[in-house]
């Protein structure tokens, strides 16, 4: 307790606190930018941090690492462009309300429930240190494929009326993502022999290319604004207003956020994902769903802050990475001299601290920078699109390009482009194909080493029972509501 | 209303352009950015050791340059090291960094390898060392105990071409019966996996081994066996310097066998130790870079290991052990290069029966 | 006739059913080890995307609505005819294509600032000097990130030819 205490006075410590004004700067111009992430936060300042105090660089880099996913709402909700990989959900609602010229309502409603979401994801870090480490020594790889399993049932939700091109659709994705080098042996499978593909393509060319690429074209093709209405409507106060009429979701998502963020290996791109499908699955009134309803925005915007707070326990308490930038974040410890491991909750347990209150008080800087630059920058939503478009396709190609730095990622993200486009042209949901790319390399890692571990008596393991259940019960939640709602056209909104 | 945007644009490009560099000429490399290749991604090993470098370089190397880290990543390390094959120009301005990862493919032959490390010239290079730990259900104390051991063991592999590949052929070589789990995705979660029980034998680099493994061996969860060992300047594996406590890996092929290993596997495992762990990480420069400019890295890197503060740095993040710098790196590099070509094949083979692993 | 059938939508179809039977046999060949996930993935979906096209076939054929098969309104609704969509697809992927000719042959830097000039003025219609100072903002912007991150922008065949100053080298 004392120790929390005194990391808390450590932090406004003048030089403390002008890193993390520093980092949260970085990370909201990175998250503001489609494409980049936290990766590329991190790469740019990991740099710096050599020789740095461990205290200071920690209130930098957690800092950044906290406002990626309250920026990043940015791009998602104003042009349908997935911000960072963790902010993909939000354009199913987010960007539909911007085209409505609510973009500001949007925009105040996912800012405060990114607050929240990040502070509840620091104080669960804060109460769940002791108990961690049993808590993710549970999960062993037969429970982690049954939650990517659990990840991939999403699709079901998010196929609507024809369930089977949904599948099918994840079929993709699961298929770009074997692509590549496989998990476990030197095999490189569906390379046609080219070296760039031997690697498989990256994440954020997948996004890009399925969602920036098709809306950019579709709105040059349209020839207007972004937003479909002349005048912005709703402000963000109504936005704010939406959120706390919520709070039910904001809790419930911020916990599922916390807890994937928490299991190392799941990733945190699905985090979203599902936090949006639960809380289709959850509710009997989802016609408007991907049509501009505010709690599409609500939901995975409190998981994905969340999940950052989640997202540094097994990378501080295990040394494992809870996602990419966490990847990234562990080196920084490195260059750091800190070794992660049981070691933080013993002799470093102040830097613990200092780590929860840096993203504490980074998630409130940056949800307040944030509405306050809201107004300006929704009003780029009525300008003619051509101003922003060739800005835009400069931004993809970069972000493209720094992935894996050669031509080989223009050129996949040209095609990725094309396929999204069609897709999107011809009912394919794409949210469905970048979950089944997302996930297949845990779901094809983690059913490999259960089989060969344990042959197949793993099925009747305890912890793969329950998330079994809990897989069967959200499946039939969700077909269940859509089924009684299907007769009828929508004019009923019984609750 | 244009004359503003005019501003503007040439503002930002004004902003940018304070990196504008003369051109080289002879070793000084005042006012120079030297770009040193890592074919792997931000914060992974290779990249925090050459991070952990830079600053050295940068206080060493005539006239200060700026010694920035250039990652590219791809093709497990194969891209990176193809590119600098291939690409890059041999004016002392772009070094190269190689880890395990990327010699293994070099010596099993993989036909994507286009790069030649015989060819380049060493500055140094770094060591590292490997623990090998077990479940202490077993009653084994030490590698005596492993001789006529029958248990069936599980161990938690990224891959058998992997640096994996050193401790599954010392188990297979010590006897034991060990069946690898491919599709872990490094030793951290080779780590979890031990801890939760999913494998009961595993090994850990030394640093994460101080720092995680010690523990639990303190709270009686696990039972430290040996480590792989280290080159001395005479080219024999003798005990690690860091965990001088436990044998090193030959030791305890004699503690279990009543001789010291020899034969082809000893010679393949002695040819990928050296390549995985004795010199581990090196830092290249290109086949024509001219003597003047080598032997100014060398220096640099002589140097940089005098230094008490790398010294201090290096305990504290990279082992401790001691690095290699110039001759004495190509000479210990030159175990990988002179590799036989029998012990390569017996390498495949192995890998092909064991575990039906063909290195195309 | 065949028009009515062989729409965009059902050759797509049929690409994806070729796609995942070409997964099926590439995935053959294959270690044990690695052959297992992609083989039985693609066989599902190949058997799924062959009842798909069946489904989309006679949609096509009996003229049905197409509408509501995705759930969300990111997929689109437009208020022109889907002839004159294809055209204008094609006409901006022309433009991608363009630019990305040019950056194999002078380079990104130079090519994305000649390009948001260009698109300034001849797509967005602005004068010349609004266009110059867009190009070069941008131009700017590319090159604070090659700082930052340490990365070269892939270079062009002029870069070969003639030494160009930092950015545009």
């Amino acid at each position: 307790m004392d120790a929390a205490l005194k990391s808390l006075g450590v932090i406004f410590d003048p030089s403390h606190f002008l890193m993390l004004i520093l980092g949260v700067l970085v990370g909201l111009s990175i998250g503001i930018l489609p494409g980049l992430g936290g990766i590329v936060g991190m790469s740019i300042l990991l740099p710096i941090i050599y020789g740095m105090d461990p205290h200071t660089a920690f209130a930098l880099l957690i800092g950044m690492v906290a406002v990626i996913p309250t920026s990043d709402t940015f791009p998602s909700v104003m042009m349908g462009i997935p911000g960072s990989s963790a902010s993909q959900a939000t354009i199913m609602d987010g960007y539909p309300l911007a085209k409505k010229g609510e973009a500001a309502r949007a925009l105040g409603a996912a800012f405060t429930v990114s607050l929240m979401g990040g502070l509840f994801g620091a104080a669960v870090l804060s109460v769940i240190v002791p108990i961690a480490r049993p808590i993710v020594l549970a999960f062993g790889s037969p429970e982690l494929f049954m939650l990517a399993l659990l990840g991939l049932s999403m699709v079901g939700v998010l196929s609507g009326k024809r369930p089977i091109k949904g599948v099918l659709a994840a079929g993709i994705g699961l298929m770009i993502g074997a692509l590549g080098d496989a998990p476990a042996v030197p095999e490189y499978r569906y390379t046609f022999g080219i070296d760039y593909l031997m690697d498989g393509i990256p994440l954020v060319i997948v996004g890009l290319g399925l969602f920036a690429f098709p809306e950019i074209v579709d709105l040059l093709i349209k020839g207007k604004a972004i937003s479909e209405v002349a005048t912005l409507g709703k402000g963000w106060l109504d936005g704010v207003k939406d959120a706390l009429r919520h709070k039910f979701i904001i809790l419930r998502c911020s916990m599922i956020g916390v807890i994937v963020g928490f299991l190392p290996g799941l990733g945190g791109s699905v985090v979203d994902w599902i936090a949006y499908g639960h809380v289709i699955q959850t509710t009997r009134d989802r016609e408007n769903f991907g049509k501009g309803d505010i709690r599409g925005v609500i939901a995975p915007e409190s998981a994905n802050n969340a999940k950052e707070g989640g997202g540094l326990i097994p990378t501080l308490l295990f040394g494992i990475p809870g996602s990419g930038s966490m990847a990234v974040f562990l080196g920084g410890l490195l260059i750091l001299g800190i070794q992660p491991g049981p070691a933080m909750v013993t002799e470093n347990v102040d830097l613990l601290y200092t780590a929860i209150w840096s993203l504490a008080l980074a998630n409130v800087f940056g949800a307040g920078l944030c509405i306050f630059l809201s107004k300006p920058i929704t009003r780029l939503t009525v300008i003619p699109f051509t101003y922003l478009a060739p800005f835009m396709i400069l931004i993809i190609t970069l972000a493209s390009y720094q992935a894996s730095r050669g031509w080989g990622d223009l050129i996949a993200l040209l095609v990725m482009g094309i396929l999204g486009w069609v897709m999107k042209q011809y009912g394919w949901p794409r949210p469905a194909a970048l979950i089944g790319y997302v996930l297949s390399d845990n779901i094809e890692t983690y059913l490999f080493i259960s089989v060969q571990r344990y042959g197949l008596t793993w099925i009747t393991r305890r912890g793969v029972i329950i998330l079994a259940l809990i897989i069967i019960a959200s499946l039939v939640m969700g077909a269940f509501w859509q089924h009684k709602k299907a007769p009828r056209t929508g004019e009923d909104y019984a609750e | 209303m244009q004359k503003k945007w005019i501003l503007v644009g040439i503002a930002f490009f004004l902003i940018s352009s304070l990196g504008l560099v003369p051109l080289a000429q002879g070793v000084d490399f005042s006012g120079e950015t030297i770009k040193w290749i890592i074919p792997f991604g931000v914060g992974g090993g290779s990249d925090v050791w050459a991070r952990l470098y830079a600053p050295f370089f940068q206080k060493y190397l005539p006239g200060k340059p700026t010694v920035a880290v250039q990652n590219m990543p791809g093709g497990g390390s194969i891209t990176g090291g193809n590119y600098f094959h291939t690409r890059v120009k041999a004016d002392g301005l772009t070094a190269f960094g190689s880890s395990g990862s990327t010699s293994f493919p070099y010596l099993l032959g993989v036909s994507q390898v286009k790069y030649d490390f015989a060819k380049y010239h060493i500055v140094f290079a770094s060591p590292t060392g490997g623990v090998a730990y077990i479940k202490p259900e077993f009653g084994v104390k030490s590698p005596k105990d492993l001789k006529g051991f029958k248990e069936k063991l599980a161990y938690a592999s990224q891959g058998a071409t992997s640096l994996d590949l050193i401790p599954l052929l010392s188990f297979e070589m010590l006897g034991l019966d060990v069946k690898a789990v491919f599709g872990y995705k490094g030793r951290g979660p080779g780590r979890v996996a031990f801890e939760q029980g999913e494998t009961n034998i595993d090994y850990q680099t030394t640093t994460a081994f101080t720092k995680n493994v010690r523990p639990l061996i303190d709270q009686g969860l696990a039972v430290p066996l040996m480590t792989w060992g280290i080159l001395d300047d005479k080219g024999n594996v003798v005990r690690d310097p860091v965990e001088p406590e436990f044998p090193c890996f030959p030791e305890a092929y004699e503690m279990v066998y009543g001789k010291k290993p020899s034969g082809s596997a000893w010679k393949a495992w002695k040819a990928f130790f050296v390549a995985g762990f004795g010199v581990q990480k090196a830092m290249w420069l290109p086949e024509k870079t001219s003597p003047e400019i080598v032997e100014a890295y060398r220096s640099a890197a002589a140097e940089i290991v005098a230094d008490p503060e790398f010294q201090k740095m290096v305990k504290k993040s990279l082992g401790g052990y001691p690095q290699l710098v110039g001759q004495e790196a190509r000479q210990a590099f030159n175990e990988v290069l002179s590799v036989p070509l029998e012990s390569k094949q017996w390498v495949l083979k192995w890998l092909k029966e064991r575990f039906d692993v063909t290195v195309k | 006739m065949p028009s009515k059938v062989l729409t965009i939508r059902v050759i797509f179809a049929a690409l994806v059913v070729l796609a995942f039977g070409y997964g099926i046999y590439e995935a053959v060949s294959y270690m044990y080890l690695a052959k297992i996930f992609p083989l039985y993935v693609c066989l599902a979906m190949f058997i799924l995307s062959c009842i798909n096209l069946v489904m989309e076939v006679r949609i096509s054929w009996r003229q049905l609505d197409h509408s509501g098969v995705g759930f969300v309104d990111l997929e689109s609704k437009w208020d022109m005819a889907m002839v004159e969509v294809l055209k204008r697809f094609c006409y901006f992927m022309g433009i991608v294509l363009v630019l990305y000719a040019s950056i194999s042959l002078i380079g990104y830097s130079l090519s994305i600032t000649l390009f948001v000039i260009v698109f300034y003025r001849f797509i967005t219609n602005t004068n010349w000097w609004v266009a110059i100072g867009a190009g070069l903002a941008g131009l700017g912007f590319i090159s604070l990130i090659s700082k930052l991150l340490v990365i070269d922008w892939p270079s062009g065949v002029l870069q070969n030819w003639i030494s160009l100053p930092w950015p545009l080298g």
